[in-house]
């Protein structure tokens, strides 16, 4: 009787206990978090309120370039003070277009000492905030736009694996997709995505902020409809524009496009054209302790000091990729590792180059 | 009961240790980022850049970039071309700067200036000597040095061909062309006649060349005197040609059938100037006549060597005061013979007729060598009152000559007779003696097994 009395005693004991290890367990994350976000809070306010300007217009575009925490900004901004800091949309204000006949694609060529130039060539860049990886190509033609199956319906591959269904020997991500509060699975892109001359995104009349190739090789940048890019003999194409509808031409003609430059510090990819016909693809980490990021100003200067004439702004941020072999060689800056994409420039082996 | 307030007390002690903890260290995390931005603020090298834009002029500008601009060659003045470049590209154009991410390390910031969309120079600026120290390793800059891009790659570069005939000196910018700087010693002509073209040697000029030239062009002699004033642009390059200063000329006259071969070209149907055959105008001329046919050309840059043959026959021109070659039918000793007796006592008799005042004997043997019913016969024997007032002058015939015989049939034959006339003629108060080389085409036909002359047309030996 004594022993059964006792054994009811300690039953509702073992239930308390539960209950209190977990409130507090509770209690100390609550606490954690609250803590934490007043801590950010802080930080974005001296960052947003302080005395420093330049810090606070970089700050400003980096984060509303994102698409994960865009609005951040305007917590602790007024809406006019926020508007001064960002660029005027130029998404339909574009109308120069490439001069083909400024870029004149060599065959094979050879330096002073009369050795074949090498196909592709890596070269490690470090500057600043600048951190990343260029890769020049030699024959334009060598790459094309890879592509992810079943747009809106199946995810996009990771870049790595994009480069090695084409076989390829290096790539890039390229245009932009759906990705609402950064958690999108690449398996939509935005804007009109051209493989093969063939449109698989988009439409023929509307126009786009383009970024592509031609039959010869020759890159073009500047906002068309479908039907002039394909009428303009291009072969492989996507769009990119940012959140705030800023256009993707970043060098038309030898001419930097000024009003597509925004102050915003954040992962870049950029493709760009010597005179030559060389093919520049540009990537420059962001986004982690070793390196916030680069501007697109940054990415004009890389791209003018390669000897690039025409240049565009490809998908930037936690798509940022850049796969040399069958490894991805620089820092992305997703912490959920290389992102899906549904496009990306993949160069090819020399040998499976048409014409 | 009480040691679960106890461990309640304690719990909620570690909850408010823990959050005072974070949020000190969120503080002291705000602080460093205000002193981080802080630094950031002060240091960034475009905040010196922006100071030194705002200061400079355009003339300081110039005095800091062009030093540095670089030379070009022996034929330019780089220091003047880049005066005219600054001036055209630079002075009023609103500069601007970018970063020059390749050359530029922690410890030196490198900025590319700009002029529009042309690169001119760059700006490096170094650590601050003796400047704030901000931590974070973070500095304030000063002005390094000022470079400009080299003036080769500013200006756009052309290749100069330069063609000239072989030996003549030429000057570029007033630096001498050398034999080193020929890329091509045998180079045609290319703005000459279709004649010319078809000779099978012809004057060539020498091709120099010069590469990279950037400025203005002047191709002169070794006086200064400008011989090539513009250049055709082509392809990157100007060409300039100097053609030969001397040309030549000829004037050929021929008969038909004759072949004239000119430095290799055979002149032909489209070749011919004129045609000649006065001789036989309004004859009734056995075997149809002949044509003598004319062939000139001027402005010839290689010197012509003309050959004439006639069935294989090479012949030896006369020629005629004022150059020109007169080609005629060859023929055989027998046959000049005959031809010469006939045309002898023709011009013989003719001499005779003009020499002497008056006379109708004299007439009367012309005249009876003359065929009747041409316009020579009628000439003759209307000129006999002319004579009357002619008989003060009197003439004598030299240098006579007798060639070109030619028989146009067996009742036909034409020759050709030169002479030198003296003439002195007697004026009511003086005497005028004058000369004058003269030749006729004649045109003889048999007529009762006589030949008689048929026309006498008149040229300039």
């Amino acid at each position: 009787m004594i022993a059964m009395e006792e054994e009811i005693k300690r039953k509702p004991k073992k239930k308390r206990r539960r209950a209190s290890t977990f409130g507090r367990i509770l209690a100390f994350l609550v606490v954690t978090v609250l803590c934490l976000a007043i801590v950010a809070a802080g930080l974005c306010a001296v960052l947003f309120r302080g005395p420093f300007p330049s810090s606070r217009k970089i700050a400003c575009n980096s984060f509303r370039e994102t698409s994960a925490v865009r609005w951040v900004p305007g917590l602790f901004l007024p809406e006019e003070e926020l508007k001064s800091y960002l660029l005027e949309s130029t998404e339909d204000l574009e109308t120069e277009q490439v001069n083909t006949s400024l870029i004149h694609v060599s065959e094979a060529r050879v330096d002073e000492n009369g050795v074949k130039e090498p196909y592709l060539e890596l070269v490690d860049i470090s500057y600043g905030t600048c951190k990343g990886k260029l890769l020049i190509i030699r024959n334009p033609k060598g790459v094309i736009l890879g592509t992810s199956d079943g747009f809106g319906v199946e995810p996009g591959l990771r870049l790595t694996d994009m480069v090695a269904k084409y076989n390829g020997l290096a790539g890039t991500n390229a245009g932009g997709f759906v990705d609402n509060n950064g958690v999108g699975n690449g398996g939509t892109p935005t804007g009109l995505v051209l493989a093969d001359g063939k449109i698989l995104n988009g439409n023929e009349w509307e126009r786009y902020n383009v970024i592509g190739l031609d039959n010869d090789g020759i890159l073009h940048v500047g906002t068309m409809t479908g039907r002039e890019a394909i009428d303009s003999g291009m072969k492989w194409a996507v769009s990119f524009v940012t959140h705030d509808g800023i256009a993707s031409s970043l060098i038309i003609n030898g001419e930097v496009q000024n009003q597509n430059l925004g102050p915003g510090v954040n992962p870049r990819t950029a493709i760009g054209q010597r005179e030559n016909g060389d093919l520049l693809l540009l990537v420059l980490d962001g986004r982690s302790a070793k390196t916030l990021g680069a501007t697109l100003e940054n990415v004009v200067d890389i791209m003018l000091d390669y000897g690039a004439v025409n240049a565009g702004n490809l998908d930037g941020g936690s798509s940022s990729v850049m796969v040399y072999g069958d490894e991805i060689i620089n820092n992305c800056a997703s912490i959920t590792g290389p992102r899906r994409i549904p496009t990306g420039f993949i160069v090819l082996r020399e040998e499976d180059i048409d014409g | 009961m009480a040691k679960r307030k106890r461990r309640s007390r304690a719990w909620r002690r570690f909850l408010v240790i823990w959050a005072v903890l974070l949020l000190v260290i969120g503080a002291l995390g705000c602080a460093f980022l205000y002193k981080y931005l802080d630094a950031f603020e002060s240091t960034r090298p475009e905040l010196t850049m922006d100071e030194i834009m705002a200061s400079y002029s355009a003339d300081d500008w110039y005095a800091a970039l062009s030093p540095t601009a670089g030379t070009l060659n022996e034929y330019e003045d780089a220091e003047a071309l880049y005066a005219d470049f600054f001036d055209a590209t630079v002075r009023d154009a609103e500069l601007e700067y970018r970063s020059a991410v390749s050359r530029s390390s922690a410890d030196e910031a490198v900025f590319s200036l700009y002029a529009g969309i042309t690169r001119i120079g760059e700006v490096s600026l170094l650590p601050k000597e003796n400047g704030t120290v901000y931590g974070f390793g973070r500095h304030e800059w000063q002005l390094g040095s000022v470079t400009a891009r080299p003036l080769s790659e500013c200006l756009q570069a052309v290749t100069v061909l330069v063609d000239a005939p072989d030996g003549e000196s030429v000057y570029l910018n007033g630096v001498e062309l050398r034999q080193e700087q020929v890329v091509d010693p045998a180079v045609s002509l290319e703005e000459i006649s279709a004649l010319e073209q078809r000779f099978t040697t012809r004057q060539r000029l020498v091709r120099y060349s010069v590469s990279p030239l950037y400025g203005a062009i002047t191709v002169t002699d070794a006086e200064g005197t400008e011989i090539a004033p513009s250049g055709t642009v082509e392809n990157g390059s100007v060409h300039y040609v100097i053609k030969p200063r001397q040309t030549y000329s000829f004037r050929i006259e021929a008969p038909e059938g004759i072949e004239v071969n000119v430095s290799g070209a055979v002149l032909g149907e489209e070749d011919v100037t004129g045609r000649e055959s006065n001789m036989f105008r309004k004859l009734d001329v056995p075997g149809g006549g002949y044509e003598t046919l004319q062939y000139a050309a001027d402005g010839l840059y290689s010197e012509p060597v003309i050959t004439a043959s006639y069935n294989g026959v090479e012949l030896t021109p006369v020629i005629g005061e004022d150059g020109r070659l007169f080609y005629f039918y060859p023929t055989d000793a027998a046959t000049n013979q005959g031809m010469r007796d006939a045309a002898e006592e023709f011009f013989g008799a003719y001499t005779w007729y003009s020499s002497y005042k008056y006379n109708g004997v004299a007439l009367k043997n012309l005249s009876d060598r003359i065929l009747p019913g041409t316009e020579l016969y009628s000439y003759v024997n209307n000129s006999y009152d002319a004579m009357i007032w002619a008989s003060a002058t009197e003439v004598s015939y030299e240098e006579l000559s007798f060639d070109n015989y030619h028989f146009v049939s067996d009742d036909c034959f034409t020759c050709t007779i030169r002479f030198k006339a003296d003439y002195t003629a007697q004026q009511w108060y003086s005497t005028v003696s004058y000369a004058m080389q003269d030749g006729y085409k004649m045109v003889f036909i048999r007529s009762d097994g006589s030949w008689l002359a048929a026309s006498m047309s008149a040229f300039d030996s």
